[in-house]
């Protein structure tokens, strides 16, 4: 293993700031990416995307506290995380 | 559940038995953390369903002008409506005209739904406050603020409790704190269904006096019974902020400015965008509008709202006043809106209660009325205050139960610190399943108890209500636990069971004069009241002084568990 394993202490409170953060992220992203794949006016999408938002948040915590490995849940956050939030942004019209 | 931080480290793969033991870990702590402080927004939200009876209990010196009100509207003779309503919305534009002319937004309220009562403009102010001037509807005036007739007993009334429940009472921050709050129950809730193995089973299990055993059948019954109310509780409760705690999707779609929030509002309800052109155009006469408007919608006009007035690019929108049978009937309490250019063409009709808005809107203001139980009427608002009691004791009985099982296992989850721990646990369990309601009713005994004449009443009222859960609070680390339990209980059952009295002592009025005069509001109060502190005078005979802590023998082990719980499943 190139990484030395972290103390329980110090595996716990990544778990728990990577279900936290790690999952409001994705929750964010979702809101930035799903709103232009939705068949209503923007402000309507925006809304819907935002109140699911918290559903994805939800899901994202009760996920990582079932991954055994730790950089596997990152990742498995992170990455979609990373292209929606890049998809979102690309689809942004030119009123934002 | 014991002790599962090792399990939630490593859990082991995918399998049933290690899912189940992630999501014990996760719910055991997740669950005591945030447990007091969502005991406490579930307590006092629950009590904020009954926010206006307990106002109505707390502003004794305006029983007889309510009565009068309401006496008044239902002799109202309907179908006036209109008859002058013209003169007064004219009137008001000229008021709005001659002193707030450069403000954006005009907002008048004509008549109330019977074409009657008072004449009244709004405004932002520079400030960006949301202002407003009655005015004379025979003259267009403004009119100086009322005197009050008699005493007034200056409260927050039943508002403290909505206040507290969603913001407690710290502005922004707090309206964050209880959010966070929300998503760990929801997080909580989903965590306790997975790592049960029998839900359906659990529920119509109850082994009384088998100490954990008990605490735990409590928790399950309670939970299960009212697990989607709680669900639903949660999540709606996050949502009416939803682009303020999430606010993403808004910042890509309609920028990072302070203005963002504020123009995705806007257009959520009117798809029409609408600008200053920079042309100058009066006002037209409203009268028109407000009448077509109450033909389109199908209800009497209540506000009157004119965005960029004296400009080409104005918008007039009209809304509806609700009615008590179409609230109770609706799944959303929207009024009805007609949107208007300033030539009188429609561009946007909503129908009350009405989807015209879209989908997600209307999704959000349905979930709005559910958290609020807007609908349904005073039955739908007793079912909420039981299923929100369910929910509390599910709280309660869920922190009690952490502790009563680390006694009788003796288990250490905080290693050198686990004595020190489970005392600042048990103070907190105290201070806030016991504590909080003390304070309730502590506030409601100093509306009756404060003099009238100290200046700000109301929040010495309110001050009254922290003061009580300090004073708990301290208690509880001063007291060995099963005193503390004992003396606080024993405490809230006589302030609850007391209350009659103190108001009779006060101000003359008691439980047979309120039934008398038909004053149900008043009875519902005092005999709510009355039936909680006869439950916590139960809860505080069932609490048995704690045995000298028992080896870590088997038996000592059931005797700890039996001995020192507040009450059974109460």
């Amino acid at each position: 293993m190139a990484l030395p394993r972290m103390a329980p202490g110090w595996r716990l409170a990544a778990r728990v700031a990577l279900a936290v953060f790690g999952g409001y992220a994705l929750a964010s992203a979702f809101a930035m990416a799903v709103p232009p794949l939705l068949p209503a006016s923007l402000a309507q999408a925006v809304l819907a995307a935002t109140l699911a938002g918290f559903v994805v948040h939800v899901l994202a915590v009760l996920w990582t506290f079932t991954q055994t490995d730790l950089r596997r849940a990152s990742a498995g956050l992170l990455l979609p995380a990373l292209a929606m939030a890049a998809f979102g942004l690309l689809m942004r019209g030119p009123g934002a | 559940m014991n002790d599962a931080l090792s399990a939630a480290n490593a859990p082991k793969q995918a399998s049933g038995a290690g899912l189940r033991q992630s999501m014990a870990w996760l719910h055991t702590w997740c669950g005591l953390w945030f447990s007091w402080l969502l005991y406490a927004v579930f307590l006092t939200g629950t009590l904020a369903v009954f926010e206006d009876p307990i106002s109505h209990w707390m502003t004794p010196e305006h029983h007889a002008e309510e009565a009068a009100l309401e006496a008044a509207s239902a002799a109202a003779v309907t179908g006036t409506a209109g008859a002058d309503r013209g003169q007064r919305l004219a009137r008001a534009v000229a008021y709005m005209a001659q002193h707030h002319a450069t403000q954006d937004m005009w907002e008048i309220w004509p008549a109330d739904a019977n074409g009657g009562g008072e004449l009244r403009a709004y405004w932002f102010d520079a400030e960006r406050r949301y202002v407003m001037a009655r005015l004379d509807p025979a003259t267009g005036a403004p009119l100086p603020d009322a005197a009050p007739a008699g005493p007034v007993r200056g409260t927050h009334g039943g508002h403290h409790f909505v206040d507290f429940h969603y913001t407690l009472h710290a502005g922004t921050a707090g309206l964050w704190i209880v959010a966070i709050a929300a998503m760990a129950a929801l997080v909580a809730l989903v965590s306790g269904v997975i790592s049960h193995r029998r839900i359906f089973r659990d529920f119509f299990t109850f082994r009384p006096h088998r100490g954990a055993r008990s605490w735990l059948d409590a928790h399950n019954a309670v939970a299960v019974l009212s697990l989607p109310f709680q669900l639903m509780i949660a999540y709606t409760g996050i949502v009416f902020t939803a682009t303020l705690f999430l606010p993403a999707g808004v910042m890509t779609h309609y920028g990072t400015d302070a203005g963002a929030r504020v123009r995705h509002a806007a257009a959520l309800s009117s798809p029409v965008p609408h600008a200053r052109t920079g042309r100058a155009m009066a006002v037209p006469d409203l009268e028109p509008f407000a009448a077509r408007a109450g033909q389109l919608m199908g209800q009497p006009v209540r506000a009157v709202v004119i965005d960029h007035p004296g400009d080409a690019g104005m918008r007039i929108g009209v809304y509806g006043w609700n009615d008590a049978p179409g609230l109770e009937r609706r799944m959303s309490a929207t009024s009805g809106m007609v949107a208007f250019s300033p030539e009188g063409e429609v561009l946007h009709v909503r129908q009350p209660g009405g989807a015209g808005d879209g989908a997600a809107s209307f999704t959000s203001q349905v979930m709005g009325n559910l958290h609020m139980a807007g609908f349904g009427g005073v039955s739908m608002k007793w079912l909420y205050f039981l299923c929100g009691l369910a929910g509390t004791a599910m709280m309660g009985t869920g922190a009690v139960l952490f502790m009563v099982k680390r006694r009788a296992a003796r288990t250490d989850g905080f290693g050198a610190w686990t004595p020190r721990m489970h005392r600042v646990i048990e103070a907190l369990n105290v201070a806030a399943i016991a504590g909080l309601p003390i304070a309730c009713v502590a506030y409601l005994w100093a509306n009756r108890l404060l003099p009238l004449s100290i200046g700000q009443r109301a929040d010495w009222e309110q001050g009254m209500f922290f003061a009580g859960w300090a004073l708990a609070l301290l208690h509880a680390f001063v007291r060995p636990p099963s005193r503390a339990w004992r003396d606080q209980l024993a405490t809230l059952a006589a302030l609850c069971l007391l209350l009659p009295l103190a108001n009779a002592l006060t101000t003359g009025d008691h439980l047979l004069a309120e039934l008398a005069r038909g004053d149900l509001e008043s009875v519902g109060v005092e005999a709510t009241c009355m039936v909680l502190g006869l439950l916590a005078g139960i809860a505080a005979l069932r609490v048995r002084p704690r045995a000298a802590v028992p080896a870590r023998a088997a038996s000592g082990r059931r005797a700890a568990a039996t001995l020192d719980s507040p009450g059974g499943a109460s």
